[in-house]
């Protein structure tokens, strides 16, 4: 395989190539190439409109992209359904994150880890949480609301149960929308303290508008602009670049 | 946890003396509530769990019992074989309609529920030749095996109760199965359960074809508790009473349903005694207890009961708008 030369590129976790999407007439993306490497941290910023979600929503299969691939681990996944990416190691999480708000979030944690197959209708659902589940949950913080509506959590709380959700599947390539988005600042502390500890193995695409966030977990930043790929680089550079100041970082530093 | 098995145990103590304490008629009663009870469930597992509303629960029942009509007394098919092809027929049925409607939402289901509902009851009254029109079918007798009298009230009742408290028992499990929590879970963020790996439309689908069965055994019960089989069970009229009945008790809970149906039916029997205008009065209670209890009768009771044993629990509360 390809670890006896760290040089050469490895295959890629995500190669995606020529992506193109319109709403009518509206051009939402245009000829995007992204290419992250297993294990990679990738930030992924961009102005509001840049089509950042419209990218993941792509990736994840819940858009049809007009043309252009997505590859994903050497295999092209552009065809997959939602359930067959998910199934192959794609998790993502989402900017507006409802999950099942009328059970609890021991219920909730019970529905995590699909595998494309119909769940039992005869064991009780109390069945699916094993313990690897339940370490998941507690490291996430969730062990003192468990029994808790979901739709009392508070947003917080509610992002950690997103996250717990989505690490249980155990995905190979994890796609986070705004993860920061609406947490205070000591949220955001825990928040970043769990993605640094995140398996080495686990390759990371984060949108997200927190720039000291960004620039503290990614190993690379790749910036979307008006449906393209404007610019890509470690964050010194992200950070340095004249152009991506003037786009992003001039303005939401305002 | 404990106080669900005592009501359970209460239910099975009432089922067991309904047919010691009371007569004929009441146990006569009981038997048509049961009856309904269980295309109530049918309709309310669809409604309650995947907030998919349906008016073809009926119309399986009424498949199943022309099916039993037309084999057992056209045919004159044994009785368990005539059984088991009406269950298979009405479930393949449920396999087709599911199929048509899977993919389908809110009321786009409820619509093409309706259609099938209305083109399958059409066919009952016009194709003359196999279902005998609006005549029916007359003379579906229940076997004598060994002497005992399947016909007679209360042997019937023995049966009737005990599949459905079976039926019931085992919706109950469903319900807090991973595949009830999942149905659940679709109702409310689909898109989510996908992502998550689940394969929605065929949970959906699988939903679907349960009830279907169910509404078949209500469907074999109904038949042979009439003694005839016409068109009338197909109608909108008992679609939306069976709508009515869930709604009233709540098609959310397990129970509701057929909370909802016997007081529909206790109400019904008395309130005939002593007007001719019960329908009137049936509607105003219906139309108070929707505006107070929106939720149902059993939530009001669950809350209640919930309120004198613990202070709060989170678990049941919805924060979902009331869907139609």
């Amino acid at each position: 395989m390809t670890d006896a030369q760290p040089e050469m590129s490895p295959v890629p976790a995500l190669e995606v190539a020529g992506l193109a999407k319109s709403f009518g007439s509206l051009m939402v993306a245009s000829d995007v190439h992204l290419r992250v490497t297993p294990g990679e941290r990738r930030g992924l910023i961009g102005v509001n409109g840049a089509g950042k979600t419209t990218l993941f929503n792509m990736i994840a299969g819940e858009l049809k992209p007009d043309r252009g691939s997505i590859g994903f681990f050497g295999e092209d996944i552009t065809r997959d359904s939602v359930i067959q990416r998910t199934l192959k190691g794609l998790g993502r999480t989402y900017q507006v994150s409802t999950l099942v708000p009328s059970v609890t979030v021991r219920e909730n944690l019970a529905l995590a880890r699909g595998d494309g197959r119909l769940p039992s209708l005869w064991q009780p659902w109390q069945s699916r949480l094993d313990d690897d589940l339940m370490t998941t949950a507690d490291q996430l913080g969730l062990t003192p609301v468990l029994d808790e509506a979901v739709a009392n959590l508070s947003y917080g709380t509610l992002r950690q149960l997103e996250l717990a959700m989505v690490m249980a599947q155990k995905p190979r390539l994890l796609l986070l929308d705004e993860p920061a988005a609406g947490l205070s600042h000591a949220e955001r502390q825990v928040l970043q303290g769990i993605l640094q500890d995140l398996p080495q193995e686990v390759t990371l695409l984060m949108i997200e508008h927190d720039m000291e966030m960004v620039l503290a977990l990614s190993d690379r930043i790749s910036v979307l602009h008006q449906g393209e790929m404007f610019a890509e680089g470690t964050p010194e550079e992200i950070s340095a670049h004249q152009g991506v100041r003037d786009i992003y970082l001039g303005r939401a530093n305002g | 946890m404990k106080r669900e098995y005592l009501i359970i145990l209460a239910l099975l103590a009432v089922l067991v003396a309904w047919p010691l304490l009371m007569g004929n008629y009441a146990v006569s009663q009981a038997n048509r509530a049961m009856i309904y009870a269980l295309a109530a469930l049918s309709f309310s597992l669809l409604a309650g769990r995947l907030g998919w509303f349906s008016l073809c629960q009926t119309t399986f029942a009424g498949i199943s019992g022309y099916t039993v009509a037309i084999l057992g007394v056209r045919f004159g098919l044994p009785f368990p074989l005539v059984v088991t092809l009406a269950l298979l027929l009405t479930t393949l049925s449920a396999v087709i309609f599911g199929l048509l409607t899977v993919r389908s939402r809110k009321v786009g289901f409820l619509m093409l529920t309706l259609a099938l509902g209305q083109m399958v009851w059409a066919l009952s009254f016009q194709w003359v030749d196999v279902t005998g029109g609006y005549n029916g079918i007359a003379g579906v007798r229940m076997p004598v095996y060994g002497g005992i009298d399947f016909n007679a009230t209360r042997v019937f009742y023995v049966l009737v109760t005990t599949v459905t408290v079976a039926i019931f028992l085992a919706v109950w499990r469903l319900y807090r199965s991973p595949f009830g929590l999942l149905l659940l879970g679709i109702q409310e963020n689909e898109q989510r359960m996908r992502a998550l790996g689940h394969p929605v439309a065929l949970a959906r689908f699988s939903a679907f074809v349960l009830a279907g069965a169910i509404a078949g055994v209500a469907g074999v019960f109904l038949v042979y508790d009439m003694g005839i089989m016409s068109p009338s069970p197909l109608g909108l009229g008992h679609a939306v009473w069976v709508l009515t009945a869930a709604v009233l008790g709540g098609y959310r809970s397990l129970l509701g349903p057929a909370l909802g149906v016997a007081v529909l039916i206790t109400l019904e029997t008395l309130v005939a005694q002593y007007t001719d205008r019960h329908m009137m009065v049936i509607g105003l209670v219906l139309l108070l207890s929707i505006l107070l209890m929106p939720r149902g009768l059993a939530d009001v009771l669950e809350q209640r009961f919930k309120r004198k044993s613990k202070p709060q629990a989170s678990a049941t509360t919805t924060t979902q708008g009331e869907e139609p």
